[in-house]
């Protein structure tokens, strides 16, 4: 009979020293090792990211000749909307600034809106999150705020060279101060519900006992600026119910999130002005 | 210990499922749904390899998908994916393992304790536990039906890919094509 060794003939003490070591490992050592099989995932992402990408180009060489009219004679008009848009805010951030300076009022951070492409989507069972196709390379900051159309897409959660990862605002990890649209009070707002099949929502809590929702209508919930991540005003989703509660002063929300979070396909990265600049002068 | 490389093999064949998989759930993202595939890819490795080069094929794709996954430390996975290759392969003896049916069997019962663990460890931080565990029943339902559709070419390809290599099984396996 042939010996065995000590591997074969202990495999769940070999198992168990194994994870000691794994336990007394320096967490320095353990991120690197993490990191790096991150950075070895990357390419494989962004080169599927790449392929719809060429997918989607291919689609919209084989449309027809009226369509592509009609899409642009509809671009052209929201064109010409968006730059009447555009002077009038000019006008108006003019306007805020002369009443800053007027009252001594601190001045609104002002951010860069870095454009970043969707490489991948995740939303499973247990957690929800994407992959965006711009990274430290490109400025992005850990905790950055990310935008779309729709309000909110959540917070950057890890940034690598080329690509970063953004927690959603469906995600039950995700919380930030939020309040209802015409109302002052801040709020918690958290995200974490994920039904199949029907939209994202999230939770809201530390609603006032008296307050009640206006009958036939589902107020906006919007980012409060506290907490320093989120700046004022961007939008969260709609508040549906409320669920009273006999053991505390306060009623909680459910709110739902917009349908198209998790059919993103570009979103914008916010950063800091200032940030961006200090960064710029540190390289 | 003898030089086994054949699981460097079954680990670049598991990277292309993991591909496809991660694939999959990008597209299935806009109606909340997601697939787990965990099982699929460490079976083969269990059943048909010796415990140890099966062990590092294991060990290494649970490094893989905890690499990517943001909710628990570093390191969880590869626990559970070697504790589980363990009770599996101290069961394989019991079984008839090199038969594509109990291939695929042993494929959903790997896949419903890993995704049993993992709903298990991250419920206590859910918000509303009835959706998560309703969620949980249709993802785990949808994954069990892939798994079953797609392992008999999953193992086929695992076991063409050996021979193509010239590191065949110890005895002749029925998936072979």
């Amino acid at each position: 009979m042939p010996r065995k060794s000590l591997f074969q003939r202990r495999p769940l003490l070999i198992l168990g020293i194994a994870f000691l070591v794994w336990l007394l490992l320096p967490g320095i050592i353990k991120t690197f090792f993490r990191t790096s099989i991150i950075e070895l995932q990357a390419p494989s992402r962004q080169a599927a990211s790449v392929v719809r990408d060429v997918q989607d180009y291919w689609a919209l060489r084989s449309a027809g000749r009226n369509t592509l009219l009609r899409e642009l004679s509809d671009l052209s008009r929201q064109n010409s909307y968006y730059q009447l848009r555009s002077q009038r805010i000019a006008l108006l951030e003019e306007e805020i600034k002369r009443w800053e300076q007027l009252y001594n009022l601190p001045s609104h951070p002002e951010y860069h809106f870095e454009i970043a492409r969707v490489v991948q989507r995740d939303s499973t069972t247990w957690w929800q999150e994407m992959t965006i196709r711009k990274g430290r390379q490109h400025g992005i900051r850990k905790g950055a705020p990310v935008v779309f159309a729709g309000g909110v897409v959540g917070r950057v959660r890890e940034v690598h060279l080329a690509t970063a990862t953004v927690e959603l605002l469906s995600s039950p990890g995700l919380r930030l101060s939020a309040r209802i649209s015409g109302e002052a009070r801040p709020l918690g707002f958290q995200g974490g519900e994920n039904r199949p099949f029907h939209p994202p929502g999230g939770r809201l809590d530390f609603i006032p006992a008296d307050y009640q929702l206006p009958e036939g209508t589902e107020p906006l919930v919007v980012t409060t600026g506290l907490g320093g991540v989120f700046p004022e005003g961007l939008v969260i989703g709609r508040l549906t119910s409320l669920e009273e509660s006999e053991e505390t002063l306060f009623q909680a929300g459910r709110v739902r999130l917009d349908q198209r979070l998790h059919q993103i396909r570009e979103v914008a990265v916010m950063i800091a002005l200032e940030e961006s600049t200090q960064a710029s002068e540190r390289e | 210990m003898n030089k086994d490389y054949r699981w460097t093999v079954l680990f670049l064949c598991s990277l292309v499922g993991w591909f496809f998989w991660q694939e999959i759930n990008h597209f299935l993202s806009p109606v909340h749904l997601s697939l787990y595939l965990g099982g699929l890819l460490i079976t083969f490795g269990i059943l048909r390899l010796p415990l140890y080069s099966g062990l590092i094929h294991s060990v290494l794709i649970a490094t893989w998908l905890d690499a990517a996954s943001p909710t628990y430390p570093f390191g969880t996975g590869i626990l559970a994916f070697a504790l589980l290759h363990l009770g599996i392969y101290t069961l394989r003896r019991k079984i008839s393992h090199d038969t594509s049916a109990w291939m695929i069997l042993t494929a959903l019962l790997v896949n419903f304790l890993l995704f049993l663990f993992w709903t298990v460890y991250h419920y206590p931080r859910q918000i509303d536990p009835s959706g998560y565990l309703w969620r949980s029943l249709v993802d785990l339902v949808i994954s069990q039906i892939a798994t079953t559709i797609v392992a008999v070419w999953f193992f086929s390809l695992q076991n063409a890919l050996l021979n193509l290599c010239h590191m065949p099984l110890d005895e002749e396996s029925p998936l072979s094509p």
